[in-house]
C-alpha cells in the first residue's frame, strides 16, 4: 500500500470511529488533541489497522507511546537521532517536529505518523 | 436440550478447549442450532478428533497466530468461549518453583493472551461475546486446588474486566461457575466416591452435562447480553449450603 493509500486507510478508520467527515482529517491531525480520543478509541484505532494491515500493528510504535521516554533515555543523543533509531518509519520532517514538541506534555501522534508507521510494515 | 434461545446465538464461535467433552457437547449444541464453531487445540490428534465429531478446528498454540489462522478459515469471532483447564493441582507449599512459573504462564498469561487477542478481532465489528469456563473452586477450593482455584478467580478478573471496558463497544463478557460435574475430568474424579459428594450438594445431584451446556447456549445469545462482567454460578446451591464441620 502506498502512502496515500496508507493515509486514506487510517482517515477513514478514525472518521468512522469519530464520526467525522473524512476531508476534515489530514496527516496533520493529531489524534489526542483534535478528536475526542480516550485509550479505548486507540485500541480501537490499532485492531481495525490491524485488520486493514492483515497482521497485527505494535499499539505503542502505531501511537508514538514511548518516543519521550526513549528520549530521556538517551541524553546524550539528539531527539531526532533517537526518533531516527527507534522510529525508522518516521520521515525527517516530521522527526524534525517531534523533536521541537519533545517538551511539551502533549501527546503528538497524528494521522500522518500513524500512516507512516502503517506503510512501514506492510513494507516489510 | 431447552429450546428457549431463539435464533440470536453470537455465532460464529471459537472454542478454545474444544476436544473436552463439555466443548464436544457445546459444539454440537451450537451446530444443531445452525451456528459454525471453530475449536482451539494444541495437539493434532485433538485436531482429528473434532474433525471426526464434524467439527472445524485448528492448532494454535501462540495466541498472537490466531488473526492469520483464522483469516485462513474466513472466520471472524462472535463469541468466543475458554474451556481450557488448568492441570495444576496441588498444595500451595507443595509445588515446585519452576512448575509454579510454568502454572502461571500456562493458565494465566496465555488466556489473558488468547482473550486479548479475541477480543481485538472482535472490535472491528463492535460484537462479541466472551465466556469462560470457570469452576465453584473458585469460590470454595478444596485442600488442593490452591493453584486451580487462583487461575480460576484471575480469568474471572479478565472476562469480569473485558466486559467492564469493552461493553461500550458491544463485547460483554462472563464466566460460569460449575460444580461437580457428571462429565469430563469431574466424573473421573468422582468415581466411586459420587454419592458422598451429592450429599453435598442442596440438590442431591451433581451437575449435569446438559445443565452446563444449556447455560451456556444462553449466555451465548442476545438475550443474556446483560449478564456480563459478572459469573453465573451453575452448581446446584454448592457453594452456598454449609459443609459438614461447618457451624
Amino acid at each position: 500500500m502506498e502512502k496515500n493509500k496508507c493515509l486514506e486507510c487510517v482517515v477513514a478508520i478514525v472518521a468512522e470511529i469519530f464520526e467525522r467527515d473524512a476531508a476534515s482529517l489530514n496527516v496533520a491531525t493529531r489524534l489526542m488533541q483534535d478528536l475526542p480520543c480516550e485509550s479505548i478509541d486507540l485500541l480501537e484505532i490499532a485492531a481495525r489497522i490491524s485488520r486493514e494491515a492483515r497482521r497485527e500493528v505494535d499499539d505503542d510504535a502505531l501511537f508514538l507511546r514511548n518516543v519521550r521516554t526513549l528520549v530521556y533515555e538517551h541524553p546524550d543523543d539528539s531527539a531526532e537521532d533517537v526518533l531516527a533509531g527507534h522510529f525508522p518509519w518516521i520521515d525527517e520532517k516530521r522527526r524534525v517536529q517531534i523533536a521541537q514538541e519533545i517538551e511539551s506534555p502533549a501527546p503528538f501522534v497524528t494521522l500522518g505518523d500513524m500512516a507512516m508507521y502503517l506503510e512501514y510494515v506492510l513494507s516489510r | 436440550m431447552p429450546q428457549l434461545v431463539r435464533d440470536t446465538l453470537y455465532e460464529p464461535v471459537l472454542v478454545r478447549g474444544i476436544g473436552s467433552e463439555i466443548g464436544m457437547a457445546l459444539a454440537h449444541a451450537v451446530m444443531s442450532r445452525g451456528g459454525r464453531v471453530l475449536g482451539l487445540c494444541r495437539k493434532p490428534d485433538t485436531l482429528a478428533r473434532i474433525h471426526s465429531a464434524g467439527c472445524e478446528g485448528l492448532v494454535c498454540e501462540t495466541p498472537e497466530d490466531l488473526p492469520q489462522l483464522l483469516r485462513a478459515h474466513s472466520f471472524v469471532p462472535a463469541s468466543f468461549v475458554d474451556l481450557v483447564h488448568s492441570g495444576t493441582e496441588s498444595l500451595l507449599a507443595g509445588l515446585a518453583p519452576d512448575r509454579i512459573d510454568a502454572w502461571a504462564y500456562e493458565d494465566i498469561a496465555l488466556r489473558a493472551r488468547f482473550l486479548r487477542t479475541v477480543v481485538r478481532l472482535m472490535l472491528p465489528a463492535r460484537k462479541g461475546r466472551c465466556l469462560f469456563m470457570s469452576s465453584s473452586a473458585a469460590a470454595a477450593p478444596a485442600k488442593g486446588q490452591a493453584f486451580y482455584a487462583a487461575a480460576k478467580l484471575c480469568a474471572e478478573s479478565l472476562y469480569n474486566s473485558a466486559g467492564l471496558e469493552m461493553a461500550s463497544y458491544g463485547i460483554t463478557a462472563c464466566s460460569v461457575r460449575a460444580g461437580w460435574l457428571d462429565a469430563g475430568r469431574g466424573r473421573t474424579f468422582l468415581q466411586g466416591r459420587k454419592e458422598k459428594f451429592e450429599q453435598c450438594i442442596p440438590t442431591g445431584r451433581l451437575v449435569s452435562l446438559d445443565e452446563v451446556v444449556g447455560t451456556m447456549i444462553f449466555l451465548l445469545s442476545a438475550e443474556a447480553a446483560s449478564i456480563n462482567a459478572t459469573t453465573v454460578t451453575v452448581d446446584g446451591g454448592f457453594c452456598m449450603a454449609k459443609q459438614k464441620g461447618q457451624a
